[in-house]
């Protein structure tokens, strides 16, 4: 058996980014019981070559990077204890890697890639800011406020729920457009915790929080039936 | 400026979950400006970042 993460749809070129940054294929050897392992690969090819017929003797031009890195990192999971489990490898190295590319030919772009192995570079809040800045170096305030917050509580809303709140966030895009009177039922469904529907949407609501604002939102006939025809 | 951070698992729900947080910030006006993976006790995330 052999399990890889795939990344093949992307919503933007920054998300595209951080999948070449993630660039992490997990394989486990789950056929037989060997301890499992990471492999953290990266790989760039960019060239460029400018050139003419060879009986003419003119000089070529040719601008190349190719280059490719790869660790391997020991885990102490083995399959056959939990085959079950997606993780385990509690003893595993940790890896924390970007590649950026920025208009090499242009007079301030370039091309810089960061790897690092080991606990410290993931535990430790310096490396976080490091690899959140940019290319030239700089770390914007908002930005690392932010990161201050994800380092901290790490939420995740679980992909079920993620679902169940995208088709109320469908219904609102399409009542905003179809019937932008009834609009203001979205800010009246969510929970008191959340101060609007948008609050909710950027917000991470239980799942009993999204039960209760779709079934207030299905009090509604006209968003009742736009909710009913999402799929 | 507003910024927001919001974390995803790098795992068989990865692609989905960018999709499904991307448009949720979309709709309340934000957009993605930045992103980051860690990688703490063999679970891979993803700290994107929005701003509005």
């Amino acid at each position: 058996m052999k399990t890889t993460n795939h990344t093949s749809k992307l919503a933007s070129p920054a998300a595209l980014l951080a999948a070449a940054a993630l660039g992490l294929l997990p394989f486990f050897a789950g056929c037989t019981a060997t301890e499992n392992h990471v492999i953290a690969t990266t790989a760039t090819v960019i060239g460029v070559e400018l050139s003419q017929s060879p009986t003419t003797t003119s000089p070529q031009a040719k601008l190349g990077y190719n280059r490719a890195e790869f660790a391997y990192v020991p885990t102490n999971r083995n399959v056959k204890k939990d085959e079950s489990s997606a993780t385990g490898a509690e003893q595993s190295a940790d890896v924390i890697m970007e590649l950026r590319y920025d208009g090499i030919f242009s007079n301030t772009g370039g091309i810089y890639q960061r790897l690092a192995v080991g606990s410290n570079a993931v535990k430790q809040r310096g490396a976080a800011y490091m690899f959140a800045r940019d290319n030239k170096g700089e770390i914007k305030p908002e930005t690392a406020a932010a990161i201050e917050k994800a380092l901290d509580d790490g939420a995740v809303l679980d992909v079920d729920q993620n679902r169940r709140r995208d088709k109320l966030r469908q219904a609102y895009e399409k009542t905003k457009s179809d019937k932008p009177d009834s609009i203001g039922k979205f800010d009246e469904a969510v929970a008191p915790g959340f101060a609007s529907f948008t609050a909710f949407l950027i917000g991470n609501p239980t799942a009993e929080q999204i039960t209760v604002a779709r079934t207030k939102l299905e009090a509604d006939a006209d968003i009742k039936k736009i909710l009913s025809e999402i799929k | 400026m507003n910024t927001l951070h919001k974390t995803i698992p790098f795992d068989a729900s990865f692609t989905a979950q960018l999709d499904l947080q991307c448009n949720a910030m979309r709709a309340a006006g934000y957009r993605l400006v930045s992103s980051f993976s860690v990688v703490q006790a063999g679970v891979v995330s993803a700290i994107l970042i929005f701003q509005k």
